[in-house]
């Protein structure tokens, strides 16, 4: 069994609650995007195509856009209770996008990418994060707490990191396949890596502080421990499976506990899978490289779902007119520096590719953690898809343009 | 027995993985009634999925069918377990409420099921049987019902004492012997569920399964038909009936048309499934969940029945083309098979965990007698069914333990029957809710065993 179908399963599981608890245009809406969604699947891997304007491209952007705009936010073609109904799946994808990045941090893998080239890597991106997010806190300190306004700020800063994996198109047939992984794809997956764990930590911990709730096990220790234990209970169970099919079967059943506890527990879920990965992957070492395999399969169909789910989960709330402010920021100090502080190798594309890069799958990913989030998080949300939704549109327009006469001679 | 405890001593470690769940349950009830229910959600199928798996373990290594462990995982966990042992003073660990919410993944269950099911039968072995599979079923059609309900009629009179809904059903003005053909049309329904996933698990293939599927199969859409010709004619002889309850004439046709419908809308789903799997197994996974779910969710709104359509979606896509491949089998069947596990422990342990046990046991005696009854009627029915149509020796000496196991079909009548005669209907459908309890205990079980005994398991070609 693949962990496409254990997601397969999971979105039969509670599509079909949201069908059964829906009126008959919510079930109808529903049919309609599932078959888009499995129909329009197999063209995921086509390459080349602009990230704006085709839905099946690794960004999940315009599923994003879709389910905005026939949420009940916007056109209301589905009813709340529908939407609401579609949670536990977002929360689901969401623990299953955890488990598959913490994965990557296998220290096997670490040591061999070299502890220079991390803090090399770490130090732009962290470069790119105080850009973003210095202005932000000081403009954020004018209307809001402080505690708020800190994690509001990291929120954005965290958004500025994120980067698009996937080349840009001046590279095609022009770069050595080798020099495209290690130059561009490597190092945008570890500012992915870090845009995910630090904005599931940013939501987890910072917006929390601000609930004031009485609890016998402090927060900390609930939002680490859980994980914790969760993952060596998943390292133990993955020992114990006998086959494949009981892997899968025990791999759900961790993922929908670690959606679970992580919703009860007011933590997103992406932050606890990513623990949970973490401790999986280095636990249970052999016998989880089955289970990386198949996530990273599943890579695609989660962006583009988590997109989708995170538009139809959407609640309206009122948005105060400073909170747009946060789009000109994240705009400008993305472009104004991306040129210099890229995590891409200076072979790969134009300066122009590299100034105007799209923020890919990551952004979305946020903004899908931030969907379940406290107030006043779900204010920044609707800004936050108006950034990402410019920025990959400019970013597809710049890499459409012709290339320099001089680049086209030498290829 | 040798076998279960060798099992159950050498799974120690399930045993542990069993407790851990039963554990991380009992922390369930903390969960706050405000916290969201995608919160609660997703724990509880964490939980099912845990459980689910490690009882499968312990079953298998007990020698029982994998689908007996999660059913009995289901009862241990039963929010009605506590009220039926209250001297234990177990505590309820969950909510009859909240397991509801569990109950929906049954849509998804049936449409793979039925398209499994379908997928399975092939006309080669179709026409072999067929003679078998028509003749068992018509016998079993006149002849179960006719001796289930012989027998309620005349229970007071051997001493066996009223039968409730009967008592009550004659005295809302119902004819004695229409309630006991209702009862008998509800009680000649098995369960092909669990007919198909024993079948599955055991990888087995002969005569007596295949015979046994086609009954099981068959047999649905005729309880259907017959319930519902049973209930407008009650409905019109009852002075009792809700006003909606529709005219016999009307309820017949509707049910014949829509049954009809669903095999046609099925055919050509499966006509188009044939060219997908021949061309691509890419997503076939996805497509197949999708497919269930649209049958479940779009089925009622358009009068489809997604058990028939799916059956024969499965069904023409292996046998409507000439130019089916063995590749295109191979893929559908491998992508049917990884989608079943984790719906087979889901579905099995909420099985289990909605049983009605409290009715099972105020009734206990009842049930056990009118099973005994049950169990003779189809075995008559299904001996002379196999030797009138010469049909292999393992059918007439093992068949009828597959038709015992019951589910799907009459779960799904209950409430019709309840709700259609407020009064006699919930004693009805309290009795029926505990049969199926009985059945569902004992039948997985038994079939497997008689799989196993005819030397059809594991002879099915291994795709997976």
């Amino acid at each position: 069994m693949s962990s496409l179908t254990v997601v397969a399963v999971m979105v039969a599981a509670v599509t079909g609650a949201a069908t059964s608890s829906a009126n008959q245009l919510d079930a109808l809406v529903l049919l309609l995007l599932g078959g888009l969604l499995a129909l329009g699947l197999p063209r995921i891997t086509v390459r080349g195509r602009r990230r704006f304007w085709h839905g099946w491209v690794n960004s999940g952007l315009l599923p994003l856009l879709v389910g905005l705009a026939i949420g009940p936010t916007q056109l209301g073609w589905m009813s709340v209770e529908a939407c609401q109904a579609l949670r536990p799946l977002l929360g689901l994808a969401l623990a299953a996008a955890g488990v598959l990045v913490g994965m990557q941090f296998r220290l096997a893998y670490l040591r061999s990418a070299g502890a220079v080239y991390l803090f090399k890597q770490s130090f732009g991106a962290v470069g790119q994060f105080l850009i973003a997010f210095i202005p932000l806190f000081g403009l954020a300190l004018m209307i809001l707490d402080w505690p708020t306004a800190l994690s509001g700020a990291a929120l954005v800063g965290m958004c500025a990191i994120a980067s698009a994996q996937r080349p840009p198109l001046s590279t095609e047939e022009r770069v050595p396949l080798r020099e495209i992984v290690e130059g561009h794809v490597m190092p945008c997956g570890w500012w992915n890596a870090l845009t995910l764990v630090g904005g599931s930590v940013v939501l987890s911990i910072g917006f929390t502080a601000v609930v004031e709730t009485e609890q016998t096990i402090p927060h900390y220790v609930q939002l680490l421990a859980t994980p914790l234990v969760l993952g060596l209970f998943c390292g133990w169970l993955t020992q114990r499976a006998s086959n494949k099919d009981d892997l899968y079967l025990f791999l759900l059943a961790v993922l929908s506990l670690s959606g679970g506890l992580a919703l009860a527990v007011d933590a997103v879920p992406l932050f606890f899978g990513l623990l949970v990965g973490v401790v999986l992957v280095n636990v249970a070492n052999r016998k989880s490289k089955p289970l990386e395999g198949e996530l990273e399969e599943l890579e695609q169909p989660l962006a583009v779902g988590i997109g989708l789910l995170s538009g139809l989960c959407l609640t309206a709330v009122q948005i105060t007119i400073w909170v747009w402010l946060l789009v000109p920021v994240l705009l400008l100090s993305r472009w104004l520096i991306r040129h210099r502080l890229s995590p891409s190798a200076s072979t790969i594309g134009l300066p122009r590719d590299r100034r105007f890069a799209a923020p890919g799958a990551a952004g979305v990913v946020l903004v899908g953690c931030a969907v379940a989030a406290h107030d006043p998080v779900p204010m920044m949300i609707l800004p936050l898809i108006a950034a990402l939704a410019i920025l990959t549109l400019v970013s597809d327009m710049v890499e459409r343009r012709p290339l320099p006469p001089e680049t086209v001679s030498d290829a | 027995m040798k076998a279960f405890l060798k099992g159950l001593g050498s799974g120690s470690l399930d045993v542990i993985g069993v407790l851990l769940g039963i554990l991380a349950l009992s922390i369930y009830p903390l969960f706050p009634e405000s916290m969201l229910p995608a919160a609660s959600q997703l724990f509880l199928i964490g939980i099912v999925l845990i459980l689910g798996a490690f009882a499968g373990h312990i079953a298998s290594r007990c020698a029982l069918p994998r689908i007996t462990g999660y059913i009995l995982i289901g009862i241990v966990i039963n929010p009605t377990l506590p009220a039926v042992l209250p001297d234990l003073n177990l505590p309820v660990l969950i909510e009859l409420e909240r397991t509801k919410s569990l109950a929906l993944i049954n849509d998804l269950a049936i449409g793979l099921i039925a398209l499994m099911a379908g997928a399975e039968i092939r006309l080669v072995w179709l026409r072999a049987r067929l003679k078998s599979i028509l003749t068992i079923t018509l016998v079993s059609t006149l002849m179960i019902p006719a001796l289930i309900g012989g027998f309620l009629l005349i229970a007071p009179s051997i001493g066996i004492g009223d039968i409730p809904f009967v008592k009550e059903a004659i005295a809302d003005g119902v004819p004695g012997w229409a309630i006991a053909a209702l009862v008998g049309a509800i009680l000649l329904a098995n369960s092909p569920t669990v007919v198909v996933s024993v079948l599955k698990e055991m990888r087995a293939e002969g005569p007596m399964g295949q015979t046994v599927m086609g009954v099981s199969v068959i047999m649905d859409a005729v309880v259907i038909l017959l319930f519902t010709v049973l209930l407008a004619l009650i409905a019109v002889m009852s002075a009792g009936a809700s006003e909606n309850a529709p005219s016999l004439l009307q309820a017949s046709g509707a049910v014949a048309g829509s049954i009809i419908f669903s095999i046609v809308v099925g055919g050509f789903i499966g006509y188009g499934l044939k060219h997908y799997t021949e061309w691509s197994d890419h997503r076939l996974s996805w497509t197949l969940v999708g497919l269930s779910l649209a049958a479940a969710s779009l089925g009622p709104l358009v009068h489809i029945k997604p058990l028939f359509c799916l059956l024969a979606a499965g069904f023409a896509c292996e046998n409507i083309s000439v130019t089916r491949t063995e590749l295109g089998s191979h893929r559908l069947e491998s992508a049917l098979n990884r989608v079943a596990n984790p719906v087979f422990v889901v579905f099995f342990v909420v099985a289990g965990m909605l049983l009605d046990l409290q009715a099972l046991a105020n009734m206990w005696l009842l049930v056990l007698i009118v099973s005994l009854v049950r169990l003779v009627s189809v075995v008559i029915a299904v001996w002379v069914g196999a030797r009138l149509s010469k049909a292999d020796p393992t059918v007439p000496r093992y068949g009828w333990i597959g038709l015992v196991s019951q589910a799907g079909v009459t779960l799904a009548l209950v409430p019709i029957v309840a709700g259609s005669f407020p009064g006699w209907g919930k004693s009805l459908a309290t009795f029926v809710v505990a049969m199926v309890a009985f059945h569902q205990i004992v039948g997985p079980a038994a079939f497997a065993w008689a799989v196993k005994r005819t030397g059809e398991a594991g002879k099915a070609i291994q795709t997976h």
